[in-house]
């Protein structure tokens, strides 16, 4: 599979403060990349970096194969975002938000292209009411829309069902599912709910204190009968060869600073 | 560029905000020209002062369209700036504080053009505002009061002009104040890049605006030698310059001329030297900026 993101060492430090400490990451093509972790974890900062909010204090970050500050603009036309909460252009209608969104997308916006978009999230039947009538729900609906309009390969979600009803919650739910199964996009969503991931992802990112925790399948990761074993030595390098060398070699989580062994529970040492 | 230039504009027409400024000049010229219409002599009498006494004049003709308009300018041009920096205070910071920006700033467009559409955009608002007032003013109180020569007061005495010699300077003014209008705009915007919500920058700007003229009018040696030269109003009122007449050397006004015209040169090289280093600031923060709204 073709890496879509590659994230190197990233970190970001406001003042005293480690947002984002080194964080490495591969997104790879057709994922759907879970971004899990607390409030304040470093997941919305990681995002903004992704998405030239935020400049990095250090590392790299490479997006379709080319890095993400030389090539900014080439880059964002393949992608679409909602970030935290949507939030448009309150005292603009429906068809008019989309419409800017679409046009600084690098578009020349149809009117049945943007009507497409508004039927595919149900707010066809709105698309003239202005942005400050609607729910928080709609306006969800309508940052999707807008975060598509341009037909993007890579889709990042932000906290997307923050806000949402139990029925929006599973509505977004299956629109990530479509827009992976169907459509074949990347997508890359965060969320601090790891039931939420579990349903939608399929590789995901556990992130704390701006530190990765582990990065891997979520089905291996949320198997049962495994369980993640930390080793604390006094070398993890010298301890980290030695075991290579030995049948626990295969249990070893590869790129980790920390030692980890991913084996079945009846095998963890009592 | 073309494509934001018309998103901005798009955005700013479609705010109500952006009228009130027009329904506000618009009902404030009606109450001068009211004033005038009903009271212009008195008004007059009083302006003429104790010439009036020594002089046989026709006030009637004095309080003209043109006299109207002259008026108009004056009251209306120190007051404008609020209206400016109602909108270009809003630009960068409205949008941090209604969470657009960073869906803005996610979009495959450079921050630099994001900085400069938004300015532009407001250049078109702020001559829109000064065109309206233009037209306005001078269509009705030509249409109420007429035409006839224009009487300007000067602290050397007072100064006729006639009457086919004042509608090019009247546009003139409109011109300079415009390049003024824009230095109040610059100011807003690099506030506006600076906040997270719009009152701040709308009301540090005005602020500025009384401090600086304050310290402009203040007769302080101190103020007046070291400070003045540098603030941007001493140079904002220099759209009068161009309805003070040159003359020979007997005394008589000479039409088409302007007394000073080096110093509105120089004025207008001031505001555009203030309003390339202001928005060149305004792009150099807003590059740097971490979007966290």
């Amino acid at each position: 599979m073709a890496a879509i993101i590659q994230v190197s060492n990233l970190s970001k430090q406001f003042k005293d403060i480690h947002a984002v400490d080194d964080l490495s990451f591969t997104v790879e093509k057709g994922d759907v990349y879970g971004f899990l972790g607390q409030n304040g974890a470093g997941k919305s900062t990681s995002i903004r970096m992704l998405l030239t909010l935020i400049k990095p204090t250090a590392g790299q970050i490479s997006i379709f194969g080319k890095d993400l500050f030389t090539h900014r603009r080439e880059i964002l036309k393949q992608v679409g975002a909602i970030i935290e909460k949507p939030d448009l252009y309150k005292y603009l209608s429906a068809y008019d938000n989309l419409s800017i969104f679409a046009k600084l997308s690098g578009l020349v916006p149809k009117r049945t292209l943007l009507m497409d978009r508004l039927k595919m999230v149900g707010l066809e039947e709105r698309a003239n009411s202005k942005v400050k009538t609607f729910s928080q729900g709609m306006k969800q609906r309508l940052g999707i829309a807008v975060a598509l309009v341009h037909d993007p390969q890579l889709i990042i979600l932000d906290e997307p069902t923050n806000g949402l009803d139990p029925q929006g919650i599973a509505d977004m739910r299956n629109l990530i599912l479509q827009l992976s199964r169907d459509m074949g996009k990347t997508i890359v969503v965060s969320s601090h709910l790891l039931s939420e991931i579990e349903l939608i992802a399929n590789r995901m990112l556990i992130i704390h204190k701006g530190r990765k925790i582990i990065e891997g399948k979520v089905a291996e990761l949320l198997d049962p009968s495994k369980s993640l074993v930390q080793l604390e030595t006094n070398n993890n390098t010298a301890t980290r060869e030695k075991l290579k060398q030995t049948a626990w070699g295969a249990m070893l989580q590869p790129d980790e600073q920390l030692l980890r062994l991913r084996m079945n529970k009846e095998d963890v040492p009592g | 560029m073309w494509n934001l230039l018309q998103i901005e504009l798009f955005k700013i027409m479609r705010k109500p905000r952006t009228y009130l400024a027009f329904g506000i000049i618009a009902a404030f010229i009606f109450l001068i020209q009211l004033g005038l219409l009903v009271n212009g002599k008195d008004w007059m009498m009083f302006m003429m002062g104790s010439l009036g006494e020594t002089m046989n004049i026709d006030y009637g003709k004095l309080v003209n369209g043109y006299a109207v308009c002259f008026f108009v300018l004056n009251l209306l041009l120190v007051h404008v700036p609020i209206l400016v920096a109602l909108v270009a205070g809003d630009v960068v910071s409205g949008e941090a504080s209604m969470g657009t920006l960073r869906l803005l700033a996610a979009k495959p467009v450079s921050r630099t053009q994001i900085i400069l559409a938004k300015y532009f955009a407001t250049a078109v608002y702020v001559f829109a505002l000064l065109a309206w007032i233009a037209v306005i003013s001078l269509v009705v109180s030509l249409a109420v009061f007429g035409k006839n020569d224009l009487v300007v007061a000067k602290t050397s005495g007072l100064q006729l002009i006639e009457s086919s010699d004042v509608l090019w300077r009247y546009f003139f003014a409109f011109g300079f104040a415009f390049i003024a209008m824009m230095v109040v705009a610059a100011i807003s915007l690099l506030l506006s890049t600076l906040s997270e919500n719009s009152i701040g920058p709308i009301v540090a700007t005005v602020g500025i605006i009384i401090v600086c003229t304050l310290i402009s009018e203040m007769e302080i040696p101190l103020y007046q030698k070291y400070i003045k030269p540098y603030l941007f109003t001493t140079y904002m009122l220099g759209w009068k310059g161009f309805f003070y007449i040159g003359s020979t050397a007997d005394g008589e006004t000479i039409k088409g001329s302007i007394q000073y015209l080096p110093a509105i040169l120089k004025s207008v090289g001031a505001l555009l030297l203030y309003i390339v280093a202001l928005v060149s600031a305004s792009v150099f923060i807003f590059r740097k900026k971490d979007i966290l709204s």
